[in-house]
């Protein structure tokens, strides 16, 4: 799966669908920028553990556990969210 | 809350009653704090759900099962069933006659309330439960066994329910519209509500010892009650004073579903109101129980705000490593066992800390237990915190036979009343202001908020809260400003659209993962802290349980005598509905607003 079309599974399935963030907004966003941001997406912090949770029944890929700090972190954006996928995705194909 | 309308009564503490995960007795609860033992432990039937944690505060097993036993004889939740124990034992013990338990005010806090009952008719099918989960189960069961004729009060404001309790029945009885008042809170261990916390990344797999360098929270279970009666009425039947209930403040922090303000400004706003009771008598609180629950979330913010507070804090403790986390019961279970440690002289600190977590690490949170000198007068506080963002606090005076009146009485002598100024009712069909209809929805729209006011529509909102923000909004419209306004918002069931999407993640993806977004939604009061964030309403606020927008009112008529605000909203929302498997019908979605001018007139 290429990042582009990890992207579209992301911004659609976890972003649209589950957390329900209107798809022109996401649009409108540069994705560079943390999802967190009030300029942004102004994601909450128990937003964030869905998008974990949305992230491990979307590609079947297993996260250890992390604190709301630490997502914040690994998922700033969500450029950084699709490349965190992407290295589980190669993880799991080694 | 300062009462204002002549003449206060004085409220006093006189007896209690307790189950807790470290005893039903003062004696057997004291033993294991004495030696700083905890009543929490592993629960082999947490085990089987893979949770982070399967620790919890349960009550012993042999009382457990009888409060099991009784449930299904009676076909009442186990919730009712331990909140009658230990109120038939409060009510023995107070030695009421049978006039004055008739004329008993019972208020009860719950977060949980019958979720149990909801569970088993997940499992099984079986409507019988459906019945079981009706919140007013609690009013019929105390009236036809304990034989009172007042409707029992419940209060949902989730983890500060009971605290919000106290704090009213602080006003019914200095206002004198109550003598005698069994003030309580009570929550069942219930599955789903772990399976939410454990979702939310809130649990501690350890033994959790809030402050330390050990993050998260155990949950336990429980019940308590206190007797709380007019000064006069405690002498008149030669009941002992345990404590006088001094001060009591409520506030909303106005900001986030289950993060407490970063600032702390909720939880001070209700601390400070509490003080304003009494704030000329006091120069120091001799120590405050926290509602420090071991949460990252909680405890240094709220720790911050407590020593931020316009009077010093001498010392500061939580219980909640020795009974876990009781949510709606956690304030009242606490505030008993600080009666206990006040009966025998002592200020209770928690479980000892080895490694203090950073920005906790004050020398106010007490080491070990110290001796309380009675022959002095001392100012104790008690608080708690909720989702929701509902905060309550209430401080007790001991010590000098509470002998000491404070002084109330430099305040002019007001004559409070309410009057309805504005009233806006919407249903999926159209929303009424004052008789006069203005807006209609579209027949088969999903979000009528995001076409009302899109600005206002939050991610996910349910049906229920975009209703309610939609009345308010129409009542707040022209209203110059909105720091004044105390909210009284009423529900019977809540949103059973997000219980509905709850249970349905717990169905479809396991217990172990549950849907962190929509449970703090499942929690009764939920609503009325979406609606409080909304419209900025940070001052006065209670979530109750009820059938209509009259009862929202007469909770708005006491709140109106205690505090300064000087406009109050009354809210009852409701979905029309009991829980049912298909989807809710949203045509049956109604909300109810008004909006309450305070007059205080002085006396001539």
């Amino acid at each position: 799966m290429n990042i582009e079309e990890i992207k579209e599974i992301v911004i659609e399935k976890i972003f649209v669908e589950r957390l329900e963030v209107e798809r022109e907004e996401i649009e409108e966003c540069d994705s560079n920028l943390s999802i967190f941001a009030p300029e942004s997406l102004a994601l909450d912090s128990v937003e964030a553990l869905d998008i974990v949770a949305g992230l491990q029944e979307e590609f079947s890929i297993e996260i250890d556990e992390l604190n709301s700090e630490q997502i914040t972190k690994v998922f700033y954006s969500i450029d950084s969210i699709c490349k965190f996928v992407q290295g589980k995705l190669k993880e799991n194909d080694a | 809350m300062l009462i204002l309308g002549g003449e206060m009564n004085r409220v006093v503490i006189t007896e209690y009653e307790i189950r807790s995960s470290c005893g039903n007795t003062k004696k057997k609860i004291l033993s294991k704090i004495k030696d700083y033992k905890t009543g929490i432990k592993n629960v082999k039937e947490l085990e089987k759900y893979a949770f982070v944690s399967n620790k919890a505060g349960v009550l012993e097993k042999e009382f457990r099962n009888k409060i099991i036993l009784q449930a299904e004889q009676e076909k009442i939740d186990e919730s009712v069933s331990l909140a009658y124990d230990c109120l038939k034992s409060l009510v023995t013990k107070c030695k009421f006659t049978n006039e004055e338990t008739e004329n008993l005010q019972i208020l009860l806090g719950t977060c949980n309330g019958n979720i149990n009952s909801l569970e088993k008719y997940i499992m099984t099918n079986d409507e019988s439960y459906l019945d079981m989960y009706k919140i007013d189960n609690y009013n019929v069961y105390f009236k036809e066994k304990l034989g009172i004729s007042k409707n029992v009060k419940i209060f949902n404001s989730a983890c500060s329910a009971s605290g919000s309790a106290l704090v009213y029945g602080i006003n019914l009885i200095k206002s004198g519209t109550e003598e005698k008042i069994l003030v309580g809170g009570v929550d069942w261990l219930s599955k789903y509500v772990y399976a939410g916390f454990n979702s939310l990344g809130a649990l501690n797999s350890d033994y959790t010892i809030p402050y330390s360098d050990s993050f998260g929270l155990n949950l336990g279970e429980g019940c308590a009650f206190v007797c709380i009666e007019s000064y006069e009425s405690a002498i008149k039947r030669g009941a002992t004073i345990i404590a006088e209930l001094c001060g009591g403040g409520l506030s909303n922090d106005a900001y986030h579903k289950t993060t407490p303000h970063p600032k702390g400004i909720g939880v001070k706003s209700a601390i400070e109101e509490a003080l304003n009771d009494c704030i000329d008598e006091i120069n120091i609180l001799k120590y405050v129980n926290a509602h420090g629950t071991g949460t990252n979330a909680n405890d240094s913010v709220e720790l911050a705000a407590i020593l931020d507070l316009s009077k010093p804090v001498e010392s500061i403790s939580s219980y909640k490593s020795y009974i876990g986390h009781n949510l709606g019961a956690a304030s009242i279970m606490e505030l008993v066992i600080m009666l206990m440690g006040i009966e025998e002289n002592t200020i209770i600190a928690g479980r000892k800390i080895t490694e203090y977590r950073s920005r906790c690490n004050y020398q106010e949170l007490l080491k070990q237990h110290q001796i309380l000198d009675k022959s002095k007068t001392s100012y104790l506080l008690n608080t708690s915190s909720a989702f929701g963002g509902h905060n309550a606090a209430v401080i007790l005076k001991v010590g000098s036979n509470c002998k000491d009146v404070h002084n109330f009485n430099d305040m002019n002598k007001l004559d409070v009343q309410i009057s309805l100024e504005k009233e806006c009712w919407t249903t999926m069909k159209k929303s009424v202001l004052d008789n006069k209809e203005e807006y209609k929805f579209d027949k088969d729209i999903k979000k009528p908020l995001m076409h009302y006011a899109p600005d206002l529509y939050e991610r996910r909102m349910n049906i229920l809260t975009q209703l309610s923000v939609i009345s308010i909004e129409r009542l707040l419209k022209d209203e110059q400003s909105q720091e004044e306004i105390a909210l009284v918002f009423g529900t019977d069931l809540g949103s059973i659209e997000s219980v509905q999407l709850y249970v349905q993640s717990i169905l479809k993806n396991g217990i172990n993962k549950a849907s962190s977004l929509h449970f703090p939604d499942i929690v009764l009061n939920s609503t009325a802290g979406v609606v409080s964030k909304i419209f900025n309403l940070n001052k006065t606020s209670l979530s109750v349980s009820c059938m209509n927008i009259d009862e929202v009112d007469d909770y708005a008529k006491e709140i109106a005598k205690g505090n300064t605000n000087k406009t109050i909203i009354t809210c009852f929302a409701s979905e029309g509905t009991n829980y049912c498997h298909g989807k809710i019908e949203n045509s049956n979605v109604k909300v109810v607003a008004r909006l309450y001018k305070v007059n205080n007139e002085e006396k001539k």
